[in-house]
């Protein structure tokens, strides 16, 4: 993902500019969109199988279009797949709600601790945590910079859109629009930091000291796959502010998406079939 | 928790040393009045998430960990416990590759770990 992004801000004029927090708004909207489809797709191919268990069948009654949708063994991966996409999202779910600040806790809490970590949790009324490790390495000026980019997160309601991604990571498909939406949220915090100390530089200078800071000290945790984007990040910061992002991602996203109804939308009549049989017994 | 309480908060926190009310509504940006700063510090005092000392004719602060604190302190151990590098968080300091380390301090001078 750096590399592309790399290429992106050097040479190649995107027609259409749009800020990291457009960007995340409209990538927020397509998972969205991705996602009901998904499950559309998945449980119009489980209901061949779903509609011809003898329990459905006693409930319902034997509806032959419903059961002959679809080959009853395609059923099974279907249904294996919704069974793991609804216990999946339960999951997330369950893991963002946890990520929640207590009520009436403080805004700001700082961990005694050497290890080196900020995040926020929640949106507005939320809590920026951080550790007394990051401070003690960073300036003022820096700590800032900090401040200001997870205020930022909770601001703008940034934990909505995580959750999302998060959802939509459950479809493999659907992974690498999961993690440039992580991307954006964190490029929008990013401009909010630089909008609120002034400094692109300054913004630059402190993301990049603060992840070689946690490699420094623990490189053997190194990532040895994609990486986290902190280059991206790094490199849109050092560049002036108008070369935001590129609007090459949203549109080959949207047209994986659109091929994906078309396929969902077959599926969809036979949902609606359903939804009819039930409402007519 | 008050917006402006947090915002002194943070500014408490990113100082090296204690501030007084002045320096306080100077690190703001002289956006608000004195007493308002006052008035702030003096509820955080009573919270018990800042201590004072005397210091000429006022106090300076300090941010201090209440309560409160260590009770989120806790939490965050849970949460990092259970979540993994992609959990519910977003990351300020975000895991890097060796490639990426590289990168970054050819992008940004290697100015070492301590400032």
């Amino acid at each position: 993902m750096t590399a592309s992004v790399r290429k992106h801000t050097r040479g190649w004029r995107p027609a259409l500019r749009m800020s990291p927090s457009g960007e995340a708004a409209g990538l927020a909207l397509i998972a969205a969109f991705a996602m009901t489809c998904t499950v559309i797709a998945t449980a119009a191919t489980a209901v061949s199988l779903i509609a011809r268990l003898p329990l459905v069948a006693s409930m319902f009654g034997w509806c032959e279009r419903l059961a002959g949708s679809s080959p009853w063994w395609l059923g099974v991966p279907a249904a294996a797949c919704l069974a793991g996409l609804l216990g999946g999202g339960m999951a997330v779910s369950a893991r963002h709600l946890r990520a929640r600040p207590a009520k009436d806790a403080p805004s700001v809490v700082v961990v005694d601790t050497a290890q080196v970590f900020a995040y926020s949790l929640g949106g507005r009324g939320g809590q920026v945590v951080t550790s007394r490790g990051l401070l003690e390495q960073m300036s003022p000026e820096e700590r800032r910079v900090i401040f200001a980019h997870e205020t930022a997160h909770l601001r703008l309601g940034h934990h909505r859109i995580l959750w999302l991604a998060d959802l939509a990571a459950l479809n493999p498909l659907m992974r690498p629009l999961s993690k440039r939406m992580r991307f954006a949220l964190e490029r929008a915090a990013d401009e909010e930091a630089v909008r609120a100390v002034g400094d692109r530089a300054l913004v630059a200078r402190t993301v990049g000291r603060a992840a070689l800071l946690s490699f420094d000290r623990a490189p053997s945790h190194a990532l040895s796959m994609d990486g986290s984007g902190v280059v991206g990040r790094v490199e849109a910061l050092l560049s002036p502010a108008e070369v935001a992002s590129p609007a090459g991602p949203l549109l080959a996203s949207a047209t994986v998406i659109v091929v994906a109804c078309s396929l969902a939308w077959s599926q969809w009549t036979h949902l609606a079939g359903m939804a009819h049989h039930l409402c007519v017994i | 928790m008050g917006s402006l309480e947090s915002e002194v908060l943070m500014c408490l926190w990113a100082s090296d040393d204690p501030l007084s009310p002045a320096e306080v509504r100077a690190a703001m940006g002289d956006r608000l009045a004195y007493t308002t700063v006052m008035t702030v510090l003096t509820r955080l005092w009573r919270k018990q998430l800042v201590e004072r000392e005397a210091h000429g004719r006022g106090f300076v602060y300090r941010p201090l960990m209440s309560e409160a604190e260590l009770a989120a302190t806790r939490m965050h151990t849970d949460l990092r416990r259970s979540t993994d590098q992609e959990g519910a968080l977003a990351q300020f300091v975000q895991g890097l590759s060796k490639d990426e380390a590289k990168a970054l301090r050819r992008l940004i001078g290697d100015e070492g770990s301590r400032r």
